[in-house]
């Protein structure tokens, strides 16, 4: 009964949201599951915020590794909330919420996307190399397509943009293509075994 | 010799990086910037709009992707105020309504008379992502019952009548992973036939050509060289078109890089033969 019941639910919402999706009879009911569905995220969110607070929390009761990073975490979770529930959303900037946004968390998160470019350029020139007709290949198309996606490819020679186009419209589309439609057909296929209870992974207890 | 090039120590190839990126912002070199079609198309689906259409405009990036995609959504929303569109601002991502403030932010002393509730609005994040999308196509009010400063919508002029999709002109989508631009317009694109446009990272542009290439997305602006294109088009240079002679300089050190070191790798290969 315990795996039965959310087999049955399972197959029902799911047979039911493809017909769904192909008859706009059924619409009503369909409103009222996504409805019901962004009930559900946001509770995940909820879980999701519980779960990163116990991890922490636990961490600074055994004083475990970089337990004062999360101190700083949980400081500045409660921080950010309380800032951001007293404050009105504002589309000019002036609250404190906004404070903390652009001059803090903006700042910090720019900050550690930015360190990429240094540690992709480390690493273009001592991992990547011609070891075999590929990777040569690989890095023909890499440097048309970065010399054409800047000014200066175009002004080393007017070209570099067409060529670029051409890599990116026709093998790196084409490439692009494949491997989307053979996740979708993959996707299609773990949903099919999930509303029909062939794949049971999701319930827990690993049969 | 080769060997002490071979064991460069990595803070000399930071250095070098981050000298490529400094100097062309402290003295920029104005090279000419090369209209792709993508960003013509992107650009002339907005313009093509007739006044007074509403546009959803969704910020899906937070700020680790903000030096690409935040030169784009101040261009294309100065863009949208220039022809006098509605804007109906959301995120997918939990950050993206602010970027959207943000945006509004630089560019809201520029157009002093437009007026919050009437010319544009931001209806906040929620979370869910594609059901989100889907949503709105059954009734906008689903997903988006209030605004971000809680008011309901339906108080507001520019959503009072709002239904679903086909109140909309155009969905603009500023993507930089999941959730974002290939949502709409799988869902709200194809199957709602709202036109889509999307802007997003250079590094995940390969995953939107074959939805551009389809014609699925109307138009596609692909990393900080759209948001430079798009600048010029709108007429208004910003970070954009600022940071393109950086990327130039920066793209150049790294190839130079990757040449060097296949140089050595050849040189130590050919040379034990």
């Amino acid at each position: 009964m315990k795996r039965n019941i959310p087999l049955l639910i399972t197959f029902c919402t799911g047979i039911f949201f493809v017909i769904a999706f192909f008859a706009p009879a059924l619409s009503d009911i369909s409103d009222a599951g996504q409805r019901g569905y962004l009930v559900i995220a946001a509770f995940a969110l909820l879980v999701a915020i519980l779960n990163l607070l116990m991890v922490h929390s636990s961490n600074v009761y055994r004083q475990g590794k970089n337990w004062g990073l999360s101190v700083v975490l949980i400081f500045f979770f409660f921080f950010t909330s309380i800032v951001g529930f007293l404050d009105k959303a504002d589309m000019d900037g002036t609250t404190n919420f906004s404070f903390v946004y652009n001059f803090i968390y903006n700042p910090l998160q720019a900050t550690m996307f930015s360190l990429l470019a240094f540690y992709v350029s480390s690493a273009s020139f001592r991992a990547f190399r011609i070891k075999t007709k590929e990777a040569t290949l690989m890095m023909i198309a890499g440097f048309f397509v970065m010399l054409g996606r800047v000014p200066i490819g175009s002004a080393i020679w007017d070209q570099f943009p067409t060529v670029q186009s051409w890599i990116m419209n026709y093998f790196a589309t084409g490439a692009m293509r494949a491997i989307t439609i053979g996740v979708a057909i993959g996707a299609v296929s773990m949903s099919i075994k999930i509303i029909f209870g062939l794949e049971r992974a999701y319930l827990g207890g690993g049969d | 010799m080769w060997e002490k090039i071979k064991n460069l120590d990595k803070r000399i190839i930071y250095l070098c990086v981050a000298l490529s990126v400094i100097i062309p912002m402290l003295n920029p070199i104005g090279l000419p910037i090369v209209i792709t079609e993508e960003t013509r198309r992107a650009f002339q689906a907005v313009d093509n709009l007739p006044p007074g259409s509403r546009v959803l405009f969704s910020a899906d990036y937070d700020p680790g992707s903000e030096a690409e995609l935040f030169p784009m959504n101040i261009a294309i929303l100065r863009h949208c105020f220039q022809k006098k569109l509605r804007v109906v601002m959301t995120g997918l991502w939990p950050q993206g309504p602010a970027e959207m403030n943000k945006a509004f932010g630089e560019i809201k002393k520029d157009y002093p008379t437009l007026t919050y509730g009437t010319d544009y609005v931001n209806v906040g994040y929620k979370a869910g992502g594609l059901v989100v999308v889907n949503s709105i196509g059954s009734d906008f009010t689903i997903a988006f019952p209030k605004d971000q400063a809680g008011t309901d919508i339906r108080e507001l002029p520019i959503l009072q009548d709002v239904k679903n999709y086909s109140s909309f002109g155009l969905v603009i989508s500023l993507s930089a992973g999941s959730s974002g631009g290939v949502v709409w317009v799988a869902y709200g694109g194809t199957k709602y036939h709202v036109d889509v446009i999307t802007g997003c990272t250079a590094v995940s542009a390969t995953e939107f050509y074959p939805y551009y290439s389809s014609g699925q997305f109307k138009g596609l602006i692909n990393g900080l060289a759209g948001a430079a294109e798009y600048e010029k088009m709108v007429g208004a240079p910003g970070k954009g078109i600022r940071g393109m002679d950086a990327q130039s300089m920066s793209h150049l050190v790294i190839i130079g890089f990757i040449i060097l070191g296949n140089v050595i790798y050849l040189t130590e290969k050919y040379g034990k033969k």
